[in-house]
């Protein structure tokens, strides 16, 4: 009896014997394709460290999963947020990580690992040399050292922070979660110059080529104020004009421009877009959600496509959609769980969030 | 491993004297059902660790913890946490907020044994319990004399723990008292392979466990009655480590647990006749701190529960059990807008019918009354058979539908909650094949094949709803089908005792009844759900000194719905040896255990690392008189 004894254990132990430990990717993709595409991050489920980065290639007209995992073989993180590129290099902010990744935006080979940034969300390039890094958490912007990709010091706005953008010498800060001001900055000085109020939770922020800045502030997720769309004039940081959505149920996301800076585009039950000319809201949905479950949007600086990230029930894979900038159906990819930021990868210096 | 405590070593709580098979005979209480227990005997070698390490390491139920001291949570045959059920000398435990048990906050040494209902059987204690129901026993010991019994350990990674029983009385009143205090700091070492480019070593923070409490029952009892009296509070800290992979958090999350739990029962028995009543008062205090998300979570229950049996026999063939549960919560929390209240009542009625020598038959009916609200009625029927006269052989089999009430979390959390959810049910089935070979005197094998499918429906899931908030919904309904396995050896012989009990569980545990949307989930495995458990326990004893050698088997547990990413399989052994000398009325104890004996990286949750081979000293030193 004994040796049974003595043989059920040993057949144990030879059976759980594994050089893995951390969680695995049962099918990894082992192709990257280079070229002009779309990357798509993907959040994955909070603090279940599942974030991955996945890239639809222009040239293959493929999509390609898991590629930072592929590449660098380590996850990319939890709640990979946004992403945007300088030069050649494309930086990913990894919000729950608290770290932005540092990659080769052709091959997509870690560079470096910028550590220790309180819940980072956006990052802004200012010049070659410095960037700002929002955060959901602290009451400061950081500020990077692009050359050593390290943290050279934090610009104090005493509020969180979500979305921001920079034009001439001034970089406009959203405070989301709870605000309604934007805070302005002076990229020269790095002080504080100024603050708009606007609606409450400016949600996202974008350009267009009247250096109008466009605030879409969604009214908060108790839904005890109107959602509203704002023009500034960054000229003199006054409010131009302001939009109010007719029912306190609407919750407008994730506002964006096209590549002539013309035509705003944003999500609110399905996709709508506006003229920055138009006297009022885009009253019709141009794209339909159907039963898709609308989450992120981006315009393809190049061509205008439309690409929207739909999360299915944001607990299985969900999907990448692209449309003509007419609104036509072009195809679905299956992307990882939770697709949310877009960053298109156009000409080298393109730059998107 | 399912059989421990009917192959009990039998002694004096501590003292490993001999073996004993318990009754091989259908347990008349419970014909039909899938029963196990772990006894004192086992019990008392995890005197310094939790509840959950002791059924981790001792059965077929799947435990999802977040580590040493953290949050653990029990999974029965491929249901959630929420689906089984923990009871207090058979009161439920489960969070009325929450619907889940911490079993990590429970120290291992406080219980005198457990016993594990399976699928239908947890029926006969309450609802809900659609894996099963683990009752912890607290009860009295009216063979023993006066005794006082301390017992300490101190371990690797900041760790030590006391235990002290006071055990006073005469033939006719009895009084436990026993107290705990344990401390961990949890600072082991680990290798980070997934912050930086390259792999390195740092230390586990904020991790650490401060955990404090007593228990004190008293017992009277005459020719016919028992009365008992038990209070039990107990209260933990604990900073909340995160994911390896995320942001270390400044300062970090914090977590205060505090218990306080009474129950007075009166049990008389009178010809054939038994009755019942218990009364408990719960109250459990949880307070979360998350300082950089300005999150400050405060909750307060408040439970009375009442629960009564009559039990009587009818003629030689009948017997026939009735019984009223009553469940009153209310819960103060700054998550809901305002304090709510529910009260459950449930009775049922059970008839067994020993139809003859061989074949035993019950039939349970259960009826629901949630506020004003009458339920559907849930029933088990059940059936037991030994094929042969001369031979320990068991065939078991069960059919139940249970349901169970939405948590109140998921009904008045704040946003997101629906208190228009429906409640889950589960049409429940096994089978069971109990095997005893008693080979010569001394050497006895059992052998058990348990088939079970489970059919679960109205899943409540939290999804995110229109407006940035998730939202819980009845969405889901599962399936899941396994066999569980177990495996007993035991010899004894001149002083030298040996006993294997081995295990092995398959779980499939499934979405069913997909919408289209959802059909590329079909046959997937649901997350956290191992298909595939082994767990043994190997344990020697030769006059003074003994050996306890278990080691367990863990598949891989998939990370999300769509089976893409998964944790890998692991096994973990320990390695306890001791020495025992007993000296007139003295009896002392000195251990020595080695945990993750071959230092095996592992993770139980993805992220979060475990630690790796650690060491703990014990010694118990009791005086009896």
């Amino acid at each position: 009896m004994q040796k049974i004894v003595l043989i059920f254990i040993l057949s144990l132990m030879v059976i759980s014997c594994t050089d893995e430990t951390g969680p695995i990717t049962s099918d990894p993709d082992d192709n990257y394709l280079s070229g002009r595409g779309v990357f798509v991050l993907n959040e994955g489920n909070f603090r279940s460290g599942n974030g991955s980065l996945s890239f639809f290639s222009y040239d293959s007209l493929k999509i390609y999963n898991n590629v930072f995992l592929d590449i660098n073989k380590r996850p990319l993180g939890d709640i990979p947020y946004s992403m945007s590129m300088q030069g050649g290099e494309a930086y990913i902010v990894v919000n729950n990580s608290g770290k932005i990744e540092v990659v080769n935006s052709n091959d997509l080979k870690s560079i470096a690992t910028i550590s220790g940034i309180v819940s980072p969300r956006y990052i802004s390039f200012i010049n070659d040399r410095k960037a700002y890094v929002t955060s959901l958490y602290s009451d400061s912007v950081t500020i990077l050292d692009l050359s050593a990709n390290s943290i050279s010091g934090y610009i104090n706005i005493k509020r969180p922070s979500e979305a921001i953008v920079n034009i001439n010498s001034n970089a406009y800060v959203a405070h989301w979660t709870g605000g309604n001001k934007i805070m302005v900055i002076n990229t020269e000085t790095n002080q504080v110059t100024d603050s708009i109020e606007v609606g409450m939770e400016p949600e996202s922020m974008v350009i267009d080529k009247n250096e109008i800045l466009w605030v879409l502030c969604n009214g908060g997720w108790k839904r005890e104020y109107f959602a509203e769309l704002i023009a500034i004039d960054t000229r003199t940081n006054t409010i131009d004009k302001r939009f109010t959505f007719p029912s306190k149920t609407d919750s407008p996301t994730c506002l964006q421009i096209d590549r002539k800076g013309e035509i705003l585009y944003y999500i609110n039950d399905g996709i709508r877009r506006m003229d920055i000319n138009a006297s009022e809201l885009a009253p019709a949905i141009f794209i339909q959600k159907l039963n898709h479950t609308f989450y992120k949007m981006g315009i393809n600086p190049d061509n205008d496509e439309i690409f929207i990230t739909d999360v299915v029930d944001y607990l299985q894979k969900g999907n990448l959609l692209r449309y003509r900038n007419t609104g036509t159906f072009v195809s679905t990819m299956q992307v990882d769980i939770i697709p949310g930021g877009l960053c298109f990868k156009a000409n080298p210096d393109t730059n998107t969030d | 491993m399912h059989l421990h405590g009917q192959i009990s070593l039998r002694n004096d709580t501590i003292l490993i004297r001999e073996v004993e098979i318990k009754g091989r005979t259908p347990r008349q209480e419970y014909a039909g059902f899938k029963i196990t227990s772990l006894d004192s005997s086992l019990i008392s070698n995890y005197s310094h660790q939790s509840v959950a390490d002791l059924i981790s390491e001792n059965s077929g139920i799947y435990i999802k913890t977040y580590g040493s001291g953290g949050l653990s949570t029990a999974s029965f045959r491929g249901t959630g946490s929420g689906h089984t059920q923990i009871a207090w000398n058979k009161i439920n435990l489960n969070s009325p907020m929450v619907g889940q048990f911490d079993m990590s906050l429970v120290p291992a040494g406080l219980i005198d044994d457990i016993n594990i209902f399976y699928g239908g059987g947890s029926m006969n204690i309450s609802s809900g319990g659609f894996g099963g129901i683990i009752d912890l026993e607290t009860k009295a010991d009216w063979s023993d004399k006066n005794i006082v019994h301390l017992n300490a350990g101190v371990g690797s990674f900041g760790r030590y723990s006391g235990l002290i029983k006071i055990k006073t009385g005469t033939q006719g009143f009895q009084s436990v008292t026993k107290a705990f205090i344990k401390n961990a700091e949890n600072d082991f070492r680990y290798l980070n392979s997934v912050s930086g480019a390259d792999p390195y070593w740092e230390t586990r923070e904020n991790n650490q466990v401060r955990q404090k409490g007593f228990i004190q029952e008293f017992y009277l009892k005459n020719a016919h009655s028992t009365y008992s009296a038990r209070l039990w509070f107990q209260k933990t800290s604990r900073i909340l480590p995160v994911p390896v992979i995320t942001q270390a958090i400044s300062p970090p999350e914090k977590q205060d647990d505090e218990s306080f739990r009474a129950m007075v029962t009166y049990e008389s028995s009178l010809g054939s006749a038994n009755f019942n009543l218990t009364a408990a008062f719960i109250s459990d205090k949880l307070e979360y701190d998350n300082e950089m998300a300005d999150v400050y979570s405060r909750n307060f229950s408040k439970r009375i529960l009442l629960r009564s049996e009559l039990e009587n026999k009818i003629g030689e063939m009948w017997k026939v059990r009735l019984a009223v549960n009553n469940d009153f919560n209310t819960v103060n929390t700054n998550n809901y807008e305002a304090e709510k209240i529910r009260n459950v009542l449930s009775a049922d009625v059970i008839a067994q019918a020993d139809i003859t020598n061989w074949l035993t038959t019950s039939f349970l009916i259960r009826e629901l009354l949630q506020g004003n609200k009458l339920l559907p009625p849930d029933f088990s029927a059940s059936t037991e058979v030994k094929p042969f006269r001369q031979k320990y052989y068991l065939i078991k089999a069960n059919y139940s539908r249970n349901s169970k009430i939405p948590t109140l979390n998921d009904m008045y959390w704040s946003p997101g909650g629906n208190p228009e959810l429906k409640n889950e049910n589960g049409y429940l089935s096994e089978i069971t094949l109990e095997m005893t070979n008693i080979l010569t005197g001394s050497l006895r094998i059992k052998n058990d094949l348990t088939f079970f499918r489970n059919h679960l429906n109205n899943m409540i899931q939290w999804h995110p709803g229109e407006f940035s908030y998730w939202e819980a919904d009845n969405l889901n309904n599962i399936l899941t089908t396994g066999l569980e396995t177990g495996f007993d050896v035991s010899y004894s012989n001149s002083g030298f005792i040996l006993s294997l009990n081995a295990g092995y569980t398959y779980t499939k545990a499934i979405y069913s009844d997909l919408d289209n949307d959802k059909a590329s989930l079909a046959g997937n495995q649901l997350i956290y759900i191992p298909e595939n458990q082994i767990n043994t326990l190997l344990r020697i004893c030769w006059h003074h000194v003994y050996s306890i050698f278990n080691t367990g088997y863990t598949g891989r547990r998939f990370l999300d719905a769509d089976n893409s990413q998964y944790l890998p399989p692991f096994s973990v052994s320990d390695l306890r040896i001791g020495l025992k000398l007993t000296a007139g009325n003295i009896y002392y104890d000195a251990g020595f255990a080695i945990e993750n004996l071959f230092n095996v990286d592992y993770q139980n949750i993805a992220y979060y690392p475990m630690p790796g081979r650690n060491y703990l000293l014990t010694i118990i030193f009791q005086l009896k008189k």
